[in-house]
């Protein structure tokens, strides 16, 4: 199979995802089929083409630089798991 | 029971005459929902209070003889994805079964100012990941017709809300087929305008490249007059197109002698429709939807509409490049949930977690995704992480982007030979429950292959009901076996040619108009 195990452990590190042992085995079966799909992207002829990320064509749509006061900052502050005054509290990156 | 049935204009015009008022229809549905929900399985959340409310102010306005909104007093359902200020706004998913926005999706904000009824939210597959609302962490949506079926997905809720009178119209969105594919399943009207028509701000993000919102209807005009009131250009997202959409209503209520006269109607041989030479529809389809598109392609010629045959030929592809941009793109946008900011968070999970594993800033990122995501948002986000990584990245999501090019230019040349192109609104009628459950590929493969490509080259497209065909696996007794399950027929146009699919759709439902099909459709208010 294209993807192992241990593809699917990296993978799932990349993505912030903890998934237990029998997850592990599903998700590459499944990966597997999935890129199996998309490999049929191996025919198209691309050479010189450009990618597209934007359809319609528009181009740094930018509005005016004016700086609006929202109404309640405590409000989305607050909606956090764990916040002090105007501050999201997080854990430390190394425990 | 009879208010159930009115479209947007009689609405209107009953308020207007004062035959009824806004809070005799907002209760006329809310007692529907009362009685059908709890087996329909369509809402999430019914904000009855809410739309009394809105219903007496709208009542109020009339009665000191004050100009109401377009869709004064007309109910309406939304799709779990639009962020409703103080509603709960899921995604339906339990990574955001607590959220309460702070603010109005912008189709939100329009809604209400147009006068609309906001009865609730509608369930959807989690995230908008899917195709039949099977993937919805609160369980799925039951089809209209055949509770042992699927409404079609995303946008299942809206359809099974709209095609079971429990709402009159309802906004749906679409990354791929999420509004064009549920409508064909229920026997509605989707549309899905082009991408920017209608904004995405406060639209909970899938595939911020492909995500369009839309109405979902039992009429044409009913859709077209929900997109008068959401589309239009917004500051608030980046992506809206600046230039004015048209005179949506007037367009439609132009009654032309010529009918489609002048018009040129493309069946592209990539799609389920094609074949080789129209007049012979084949093969992919099973044969009992065969029929019925083939007789909605000859309403159209005898409305005046030329037909041929045309070719986009990477469309073959399109359901392959939309497996790798659309999970790329979910595997960023769904990075925002961290379990810091806000949502469910490892910091206050209890059941089946153990806390001790939450130690570091990472690992209460890695315990609540793993713990909080349904098993369709974690393959995609695995899929697209795994695309976008390094020593990938030019073999799936660049390569996909270079194949998106060619679909577009391809499309750009069908156009200078045709004004419209026709497919499938589905490839199936609506499926079991359940008959997918084993498939990691289905979100990818559950359209018709020009669905895929118009989506990936931001097309405006609409799914109108054309005719109901038996399925192979119906029950004895069931409305499947005698009637029929319905099937949908889609137009497809150039970009920013809304109008012009709006327009087409119309006159094919007006020869539709008699058909004795349409009387199964309303033969859900009898149960």
């Amino acid at each position: 199979m294209a993807i192992s195990h241990d593809d699917v452990l990296h993978v799932a590190r990349l993505a912030k995802l903890r998934i237990s042992d029998d997850q592990v085995e599903t998700l590459t079966q499944e990966l597997n089929t999935i890129v199996a799909f998309m490999n049929r992207l191996e025919s198209a002829q691309v050479d010189g083409v450009q990618p597209t990320a934007q359809v319609t064509g528009l181009k740094d749509a930018l509005r005016a630089d004016v700086v609006r006061a929202y109404e309640d900052p405590q409000r989305l502050v607050h909606m956090a798991p764990r916040f002090e005054n105007e501050s999201f509290v997080v854990r430390s990156v190394q425990a | 029971m009879s208010l159930l049935t009115h479209s947007i204009a009689q609405i209107q015009d009953g308020l207007r005459r004062k035959v009824f008022s806004a809070v005799d229809v907002t209760n006329a549905y809310l007692e529907r929902i009362e009685s059908v929900d709890a087996t329909v399985h369509a809402y999430l959340l019914v904000d009855a209070h809410g739309a009394l409310a809105q219903a007496r102010a709208i009542d109020k306005q009339l009665a000191a003889g004050e100009s109401v909104g377009p869709l004064a007093g007309v109910p309406v359902s939304l799709k779990d994805l639009f962020c409703t200020k103080g509603l709960t706004t899921t995604a339906s998913s339990h990574v955001l079964k607590t959220y309460v926005p702070p603010y109005d999706a912008t189709v939100v904000k329009r809604l209400k100012e147009a006068g609309a009824v906001m009865l609730g939210k509608v369930n959807l597959d989690a995230f908008a990941h899917g195709s039949s609302t099977e993937t919805s962490d609160m369980g799925p949506s039951k089809h209209p017709l055949d509770h042992a079926r699927h409404p079609g997905g995303s946008s299942g809720g809206s359809t099974a809300s709209v095609g079971s009178f429990q709402a009159l119209v309802s906004m749906g969105t679409e990354t791929s087929g999420s509004i064009r594919m549920p409508a064909a399943l229920t026997g509605l009207v989707g549309l899905k305008p082009t991408y920017g028509r209608v904004s995405r701000y406060g639209v909970i993000a899938m595939a911020s490249s492909l995500d369009c919102p839309g109405p979902i209807a039992r009429t044409v005009l009913d859709a077209a007059t929900v997109f008068d009131v959401v589309s239009g250009h917004d500051p608030y997202d980046a992506t809206s197109i600046p230039t004015p959409v048209g005179d949506v209503l007037h367009e439609l209520s132009l009654v032309r002698a010529t009918g489609l006269k002048g018009l040129t109607i493309g069946i592209p041989k990539e799609g389920l429709m094609g074949s080789g030479a129209y007049g012979s529809i084949p093969s992919r389809l099973p044969e009992a939807m065969q029929t019925v598109l083939q007789e909605a392609v000859e309403h159209l010629v005898s409305l005046g509409a030329d037909v041929k045959e045309v070719s986009v030929p990477s469309a073959q592809l399109a359901d392959a490049v939309y497996a790798v941009i659309c999970p790329s793109e979910v595997s960023s946008n769904l990075m925002r949930y961290d379990g810091v900011h806000y949502g469910v968070s490892a910091e206050t999970l209890r059941d089946g977690v153990a806390l001790d594993a939450v130690t570091d800033l990472d690992s209460v990122y890695t315990v609540t995704r793993g713990t909080a995501m349904g098993q369709e948002a974690k393959r995609r986000i695995m899929t697209g992480t795994y695309a976008l990584s390094a020593g990938y990245f030019d073999a799936y999501y660049k390569k996909a982007a270079q194949v998106r090019t060619n679909i577009r230019k391809e499309f750009d040349a069908v156009f200078s030979e045709v004004d419209l192109l026709i497919a499938s609104g589905a490839p199936f009628v609506a499926p079991r429950l359940g008959a997918a459950a084993d498939d990691p590929t289905y979100g990818y493969t559950a359209e018709d292959p020009m669905t895929f490509a118009s989506s990936l080259a931001g097309l405006p497209g609409i799914s109108i009901p054309v005719g109901l065909a038996v399925p192979s696996d119906a029950d004895a007794g069931s409305i499947a076996a005698t009637h029929g399950l319905p099937v949908g027929l889609q137009c497809m146009a150039a970009q920013k040619n809304d109008l012009l699919v709006l327009r087409v759709a119309q006159e094919l439902e007006r020869s539709l108009e008699d058909a004795p099909w349409r009387s199964v459709l309303t033969s859900v208010l009898e149960h």
